[in-house]
């Protein structure tokens, strides 16, 4: 079984600020990790390796740093890694980042299993992996938990309107986890040493996925940041329980948290 | 000033034929038990505003549904709408409802299509934007209209929801979006709004390939704390396991996890790995339940970034109080059993 994971690099979030009364965002320690759910999702993509056996590729599309979110995935487990890295890729909105990511896994072609991450932790995207899936014309199965092969089924437990479900499909097919999935493994310190001196990444530019600029030319700009009002905090009250217990349930609903 | 900018107001050919391709919002809804989810409703009256604006229809879609749910729509700002029905249709399945909603996409052309940013707009609408090779903005916390480019204003959420960013595609149409439910304000019904609704049938669908087979009902892995939506946190202010365990509750009913302080971890109520703070975990929950807890500069460092913060402690003079959202002086036992009775009177 072959599996392609897509994975994406990005800021670490733990190390920004923001200031939403300067409205200013400042980035205190730049740190580059593979983005959460991403993990996870290689996490799933190894636990299917470890069980059944499978040949798991990593695919990244990035900046040339992104090189080390791909040397993790192979200390971890990964059997071998593509960086998709051009300049002509920069500042390149969601659709064309599925379409070249499409592009990319189409050349890895033939294989089993697609597995990308749901959520994106820096820019809140949703959307790459049903993109993926409409593009290379695979059935799809999204916020998935937990995946096992049944007889050449894939059984998963997936989210549905934050309740889990089960569901199966025949390969193959694509499967966006969920962040809230399992958490990924530590790799072992000698694989961590082996993905950097005898690992390789294979680099593809825009040109190997035979992309023309007229295809990489963005159609979403953004028109600015908006803040969401300070937090208006040390607002202490006191009163018997029950009035307590309304308070606080009246603000939950004012914040919808319930 | 110079004429080419003259003709470009007047209209220039390109954009009058533009503007005839693509027009009309729809709004994709969602029926539960006995009528629209509330968030389609707000959807609908999000759709009219901006249809409003731009001087043209709000269209509603609805997936084997009955006539009823498409007359409330019209109460709540749809001109038409259209019920889709067909083999394939009766239950979710991403392929089937796909290619109906693209098909009636084709013969609508819609400038804008919304989603809710349920499980229904997250699986349908990226595979729509990527047939279409249109934008898509997931889980917008408002929208708008740019009237001089005539193309849709979304509020996206950035890191989280810490700050949002305005995105708009001026020239590709139609554009998709989808919003996160309980956003939008409830908009009012006007039960004699006029309108139509059509039902529009299919019999050639492709067959759903994802086989759903029901609610799960094994054991879950626990998400890690630091990915809790909500936290319940203990610290000895509780007074004792009883305690702990209405925490518990509240916690599961409120879907989020159970944590503590280290004092709550010294006398067992907790394992090393719900402790919060600097010896433990670090956190950034939506909503932080602190019951029982002082607020050691060790605990508070482990919860900075916490959205909503509640504190209930029996001292007015607790250090959490200042970085509290809302602090509560009372004993913090009997407010978590009056929260667990109030939440079990009120139907989720």
């Amino acid at each position: 079984m072959r599996i392609v994971v897509a994975i994406k690099q990005i800021l670490d979030p733990e190390g920004i600020t923001v200031n939403r009364r300067r409205e200013r965002i400042f980035i205190n320690r730049e740190e580059r990790i593979i983005n959460p759910a991403d993990k996870c999702t290689l996490e799933a993509a190894l636990r299917l390796k470890d069980a059944h056996g499978a040949e798991v590729i990593a695919l990244s599309l990035g900046k040339p740093a992104a090189d080390d979110a791909l040397r993790e995935a192979l200390a971890m487990g990964a059997d071998s890694a593509v960086l998709i890295s051009d300049k002509a890729l920069a500042g390149m909105d969601a659709p064309t980042a599925a379409m070249v990511l499409a592009r990319a896994i189409e050349r890895l072609a033939p294989f089993d299993l697609v597995l990308a991450g749901q959520t994106a932790a820096d820019t809140g995207g949703d959307q790459t992996a049903g993109r993926l899936a409409e593009l290379l014309g695979l059935p799809q199965v999204l916020q998935a938990l937990e995946l096992s092969l049944d007889g050449g089924r894939l059984q998963v437990v997936r989210l549905w309107d934050g309740k889990p479900v089960r569901a199966a499909v025949s390969l193959p097919a694509l499967v966006a986890v969920s962040p809230l999935a399992p958490p990924a493994r530590y790799p072992h310190g000698a694989r961590i040493m082996n993905a950097y001196r005898q690992m390789q990444v294979s680099v593809w530019t825009a040109q190997d996925l035979g992309l023309t600029p007229e295809e990489l030319t963005p159609n979403i700009e953004s028109r600015g940041q908006v803040f969401p009002p300070e937090r208006e905090l040390g607002t202490v009250v006191e009163g018997p329980p029950a009035q307590m217990a309304g308070e606080i349930l009246s603000l939950l609903r004012m914040r919808r948290l319930i | 000033m110079d004429l080419d900018f003259l003709q470009s107001l007047m209209g220039g050919e390109e954009m009058a034929a533009a503007e005839t391709a693509y027009q009309d919002i729809w709004v994709v809804g969602e029926v539960s038990g006995e009528g629209l989810t509330p968030a389609t409703r707000a959807l609908l009256g999000k759709a009219r505003d901006m249809a409003n604006a731009l001087g043209v229809y709000v269209k509603g879609v609805l997936f084997s549904a009955p006539e009823s749910a498409g007359s409330e729509m019209i109460s709540y700002g749809a001109d038409t709408v259209y019920l889709l029905e067909g083999a394939g249709l009766e239950s979710f399945a991403v392929e089937p409802y796909a290619e109906a909603l693209a098909r009636q996409i084709e013969n609508g052309r819609p400038e804008i299509v919304l989603f809710n940013a349920t499980s229904l707009g997250g699986e349908l609408a990226p595979r729509l934007a990527a047939r279409f090779r249109a934008p898509l903005f997931t889980h917008c916390m408002d929208l708008g209209i740019d009237e001089a480019q005539r193309a849709l204003l979304a509020t996206v959420p950035r890191l989280g929801g810490e700050y949002y960013e305005i995105l708009i595609s001026p020239s590709l149409r139609p554009q998709f979006a989808t919003v996160e439910p309980g956003v939008l304000p409830a908009p009012f019904a006007d039960p004699y709004r006029f309108g139509s609704v059509e039902r529009v049938t299919f019999d050639d669908l492709p067959a759903g390939r994802v086989e759903m087979l029901g609610p799960y009902a094994g054991g879950l892995p626990e998400p890690p704390l630091s990915r809790s939506r909500v936290i319940v946190c203990v610290g000895r202010g509780v007074q004792d396991t009883e305690g702990v365990e209405l925490a518990r509750r509240l916690a599961a009913k409120l879907g989020g996890l159970l944590a503590g302080t280290r004092g709550a971890l010294d006398e067992g109520w907790i394992s090393e790995e719900q402790l919060v703070g600097m010896a433990g975990r670090t956190v950034r929950p939506a909503l932080y339940i602190a019951c029982g807890v002082a607020g050691a500069i060790q605990h508070m460092l482990g919860i900075a970034k916490t959205e909503c913060l509640i504190a209930i402690n029996t001292d007015p003079k607790a250090e959490i109080f200042p970085y509290a959202d809302l602090g509560v002086v009372a004993d913090a036992k009997a407010v978590l059993e009056e929260l667990n009775k109030k939440l079990d009177n009120t139907p989720a």
